[in-house]
């Protein structure tokens, strides 16, 4: 017999599901589990990866047997320019203050938008960036250093 | 009964003008991300949530309160001119909201919408004043066991309000209740699921999954779906609702408001289920159910009526109980906890200048909306004109920057991509993020009274079922469950999310 897959959206999530428990399972693996009236560390995290990976085994076998939606395409050309740009921020937030850590955020995350332009970007972005410099550390007290740290 | 007492406390507190000041920028903020697609409540008050730190608690609360139900409000605007929900809970105002622009008649609409809600939030927010108290006073009986069995219930009903699937739902609300274990043990301090990183020992930043999950993700989603937006290009005149419309409206305007004040209460994400219960009794109701989706007013002023009140009443288990009956509701745990605020009974009684204040300030926050809507439309439909080139990365910039500051660690801004990315793939495989951040919250608080419940039995499962409360809650959870497996009840409630 040839496994026929009849919903491909819900065998992926049924996998991911089985791999997140594995790992949990694995992760919590050293905890003392304790006993039911005197639970230990353990006891919870593997119950739940138990709980997950069953209901994660169910849902990827009823993806073989009901019909159901195909996964739709991940656009990575989108996708990739907007986890850059907040990876950058997070990087440069500390050592390049607001001001640069904005600027390489608004220019990586820009190139993303499909009718992308750089006139109005260039010009809309000094705004922002002038409008979260006052608000934030200035206006609001917030601790961002503005200009970078030597 | 001291109700009038407790409200003239509330009025007092508040009526300063910083407070007022709060609850007209909550308000006004909250009328934005309804009217701009792409960023929902969740997401706001997460990004928001730094900028309280410095405010006083009730402040604090008043300001992110008025974003939640100034979100109820703007939502309907774009759903009247643009035929674009702002806000899921007002996808069903588009049906006849939008007819009626096309009619020439987004005045009335608009107008019968705000003062509907209007009417229903005052509603609501005496509901929540009323019954507040009573339930709170219920609440001191409470043991662990019945904390245990109450956030059981919740959990469940987010699964069965959950438009996925139902497993799906469950598999969701597993997930989160993992999540939310992620850090030290509360007895023993020992590291859990912190795969030996130093940053997660004190657990995954709620902030940071809310960010991620709702506001990253949602960018992602709107950057592959190039939008159109075909902005109502007539003027819009006259705002008066003639006497028919009224006449026709008013008996609408109350069901609306009695079905959404009781979604909002029960768990799960009532202001969202509200709108479709009151539309299709509005439907069932009419004379001629052929009007419906050419411009019937009663299908905006009853649905509208409902979100706003189911909006107001979904406070009254955060405040009583302490337990938060949907997604942004956990955000306001969130925000309680970071300004030191426990929720749970205890508040009205500590702190009734906080419990009552927050009840006034909605009303006035209610009030103000209506100013906000009306007059100022035309700014709302300049603002819709926005291009979403400028307008993601404005967000994004706004999601980084909050993130950040609530810990100051660079850590978190990095997990912001982490979960932006998950979330994303989460919409691709069909599942839905809400009941995972409402179990995030809700795990650690369940694991602790499961585990105290049981060290009194001394592991006697039986502890549970042996209380009346605790019992009466579990079976309500069963009967809910019974209530989605059924199949004849299951294929409505498909065809209620479908329309």
């Amino acid at each position: 017999m040839t496994l026929r897959i009849r919903s491909p959206q819900d065998v992926a999530g049924g996998l991911v599901l089985v791999a997140l428990a594995a790992v949990a399972a694995w992760q919590a693996a050293d905890l003392d589990m304790g006993r039911t009236s005197r639970m230990g560390p353990g006891y919870f995290p593997t119950v739940l990866s138990g709980l997950i990976a069953l209901f994660g085994a169910g849902i990827a076998l009823r993806g073989l047997r009901v019909r159901g939606d195909t996964i739709a395409p991940f656009r990575w050309r989108r996708l990739l320019p907007v986890l850059l740009a907040i990876t950058l921020f997070g990087l440069l937030i500390r050592p390049a203050g607001l001001i640069l850590a904005s600027v390489v955020l608004l220019l990586v995350t820009s190139v993303a938008a499909p009718d992308f332009r750089w006139r109005g970007t260039l010009i809309f972005g000094a705004g922002l960036i002038l409008f979260a410099v006052i608000l934030f550390p200035i206006l609001l007290g917030l601790p961002l250093s503005i200009w970078p740290r030597f | 009964m001291d109700i009038f007492a407790n409200l003239a406390l509330g009025f007092g507190a508040a009526f300063s003008p910083m407070n007022l000041g709060l609850c007209f920028v909550g308000a006004l903020v909250g009328t934005l991300i309804g009217v701009l697609p792409g960023l929902g409540p969740i997401a706001t008050i997460a990004i928001l949530l730094p900028i309280t730190f410095s405010l006083d608690p009730l402040g604090a609360l008043i300001m992110l309160a008025g974003i939640y139900y100034g979100a109820q409000y703007g939502g309907s605007t774009t759903a009247i001119l643009v035929n674009m929900p702002g806000e899921t809970s007002a996808v069903v105002t588009t049906l006849d909201g939008h007819q009626m622009a096309r009619q020439g008649r987004a005045g009335p609409a608009l107008a019968i919408a705000a003062l509907g809600s209007f009417f229903a939030g005052t509603v609501a927010t005496f509901l929540v004043a009323l019954i507040g108290p009573l339930l709170a006073q219920a609440a001191q009986a409470f043991g662990p066991p019945e904390y245990f069995a109450l956030m059981l219930f919740g959990l469940v009903g987010a699964t069965v309000l959950a438009s996925s699937s139902f497993v799906k739902a469950v598999a969701m609300i597993l997930v989160g209740l993992l999540l939310g274990s992620i850090g030290s043990d509360i007895e023993t301090g020992a590291p859990r699921l912190t795969f030996g990183i130093a940053q997660f020992a004190e657990g995954i930043n709620f902030t940071t999954l809310a960010v991620g999950l709702f506001g990253v993700a949602e960018i992602l989603r709107n950057l592959e779906n190039p939008e159109q937006r075909g902005v109502l290009d007539k003027p819009i005149k006259g705002l008066m609702p003639t006497w028919a419309d009224i006449r026709q409206s008013f008996p609408a305007v109350l069901r609306g408001t009695g079905i959404g004040s009781v979604l909002g209460i029960l768990p799960g994400n009532g202001a969202v289920l509200a709108p479709y219960a009151s539309y299709t009794l509005e439907k069932k109701l009419a004379r001629d159910p052929g009007r419906f989706g050419r411009g019937a007013i009663e299908g905006v002023a009853g649905p509208e009526s409902a979100n706003n009140a189911g909006a107001q009443t979904s406070f009254i288990p955060l405040l009583t109980l302490g337990i938060p009956p949907n997604a942004v509701m956990a955000m306001m745990v969130g925000a309680m906890t970071i300004q030191g605020i426990i929720p749970g009974p205890q508040v009205m009684t500590e702190n009734p200048r906080l419990f009552w204040g927050m009840i006034a300030s909605m009303w006035i926050g209610n009030a103000m909306l209506v100013i906000i809507n009306l007059p100022l439309v035309g700014v709302w439909v300049r603002l819709l004109r926005m291009p979403y080139r400028l307008l993601y990365p404005a967000i994004l910039l706004f999601c980084c920057v909050g993130v950040y500051t609530v810990n100051g660690s660079y850590v978190d801004v990095l997990m912001l991509s982490v979960f932006g990315f998950a979330g994303y793939g989460l919409a691709k495989l069909g599942f839905e993020p809400a009941p995972l951040l409402l179990a995030f919250v809700l795990g650690p608080l369940m694991e602790e009274n499961l585990r105290r419940s049981f060290l009194i039995a001394r592991g006697d499962p039986m502890i549970f079922v042996e209380r009346p409360l605790s019992l009466a809650l579990l079976l309500m959870a069963v009967g809910l469950l019974l209530i989605v497996l059924m199949p004849s009840l299951r294929r409505k409630r498909d065809e209620a999310f479908r329309e």
